[in-house]
């Protein structure tokens, strides 16, 4: 008889039950347990996988800034001793070094209000931070940008969004206007955070602030994440780079305040 | 409505979250317990999924794929407690008596047969099971889901069909067999 009956409706049969409802007792205990559960950093996630096929690519371009550097002071050195003339960059308010970054960047023991500090990051890897949805170009545009000596950058999470506090310092003002544009077009374009044009900052040398809806991810190779509200602060200190930048509701005086402490740092 | 939930609770939001737990809370249970055969353990897999789905959710990348990727944390889980349960001797239960199943062309005595083949099954041909026959997945939606080829997929279902058809056959020949099927 069994043979004869369409066994694959047999077993939809089977597995249809009816609807079940879940006992109440264990979804209070499941609401509970999250209450002391930290979820993993939500902003890190996207630039995991990305930094670490990144690792070797650092580890040359470190390698690589270190001997351009050596070479560097080298010359400067020597074109001193023969008495040459001066190098005419502009000099920012005072000479930043690569150990300053610890001191700009907020620490991990400054997190906002409702915010626990998921991440910080020095050297390469800092430079691709900035990127919405990576690509090949996009990764070989920030990884070889020119006089990079070092970035830095902290990011926290939690109730009101996630909040990323970067910067990046290089070897002349050049070097870092150069760099202001790169990150300045990733910001606008819709292959990046498609924020559009950004409005005045009156901040730093020069600098923009962006706020609008950008899907997380665009324009990259992997999956294409959620829409969030982003808001940013973009902006130059001689040859420093900097940035602070928030998803969700963060709020924009927040934002702004953040990113006047980084300044105020920085001078 | 679930989907800006899902994003919600992605930024933290255990408000949010809670709506979402209470949302798809029955969709988990029900999973689990037609895999695991129990409506207590089904509970347990349900709420120890709930928590995974909070505190790994800000990994997810595509909002879309929430369900396909939460059915998978749950599986995940089953299987993990089914193992532990063989490991110190098997006390799964036939499916509740006391539970509402809706009897209707299916045989008392066919459904007895199909749980205790069912039991029978690793945990990884339940999954596919449950997968295909109750929550219609395909095939390849299940291999996406799984990590596992489509083939791994097509041959777990045709050895899973074959032990439940070997059950139910062992039902309608209990005199041939010697009554071995009881």
């Amino acid at each position: 008889m069994t043979k004869q009956r369409d066994f694959e409706h047999l077993l939809r049969e089977w597995t249809d039950v009816g609807d079940e409802r879940l006992p109440d007792r264990y979804l209070r205990a499941a609401l509970h347990q999250i209450e002391s559960t930290r979820q993993r950093g939500a902003w890190s996630a996207p630039w995991e996988g990305l930094i670490m096929r990144l690792q070797p690519a650092a580890s040359i371009l470190a390698v690589a800034t270190v001997v351009i550097l050596a070479i560097g002071a080298y010359l400067a050195f020597s074109a001193n001793n023969i008495g040459g003339p001066p190098a005419l960059t502009p000099e920012p308010s005072r000479t930043i070094t690569a150990a300053d970054l610890a001191t700009i960047v907020l620490a991990d023991t400054e997190a906002p209000e409702g915010m626990r500090h998921d991440d910080t990051v020095n050297g390469v890897p800092a430079l691709i931070r900035p990127f919405n949805g990576v690509t090949d170009e996009d990764s070989a545009a920030a990884l070889t940008q020119a006089g990079f000596v070092e970035g830095r950058y902290a990011e926290f999470s939690g109730d009101p969004g996630a909040l990323l506090s970067w910067a990046a310092l290089f070897e002349t003002v050049e070097d870092a206007e150069r760099s202001l544009a790169l990150y300045e077009t990733e910001i606008e374009a819709d292959k990046g955070y498609g924020l559009g044009a950004g409005t005045d900052a009156d901040i730093g040398d020069e600098g923009a602030y962006f706020e609008g809806d950008s899907v997380l991810n665009a324009g990259g190779t992997g999956p294409v994440g959620p829409t969030v509200h982003t808001r940013v602060y973009l902006w130059r200190i001689g040859p420093l780079v900097l940035a602070a930048g928030s998803y969700g509701d963060f709020s924009a005086d927040d934002l702004r305040a953040v990113a006047e402490e980084m300044n105020a740092r920085a001078h | 409505m679930e989907r800006y939930l899902v994003q919600r609770s992605q930024r933290g939001d255990r408000h949010a979250f809670a709506e979402l737990a209470a949302a798809i809370g029955d969709r988990l249970y029900g999973v689990a317990h037609r895999i695991m055969r129990d409506p207590e353990v089904a509970g347990d897999m349900a709420q120890q999924t709930l928590v995974k789905i909070w505190r790994d959710l800000p990994t997810l990348r595509d909002i879309d794929r929430f369900d396909a990727w939460s059915y998978r944390l749950l599986v995940n889980a089953c299987r993990d407690e089914m193992r532990r349960q063989r490991g110190s001797r098997n006390h799964l239960q036939l499916v509740d008596q006391d539970s509402p199943i809706p009897d209707v062309s299916l045989s008392i005595a066919d459904r007895d047969q199909l749980d205790r083949g069912f039991r029978h099954l690793s945990p990884e041909h339940r999954t596919v099971i449950i997968l295909q026959y109750y929550l219609d997945y395909s095939t390849a939606e299940i291999s996406t889901m799984l990590d596992v080829p489509v083939g791994t997929v097509r041959s777990r279902l045709h050895y899973a069909k074959r032990v439940l058809r070997a059950a139910l056959e062992a039902d309608a020949r209990p005199a041939i067999d010697g009554g071995r099927s009881a």
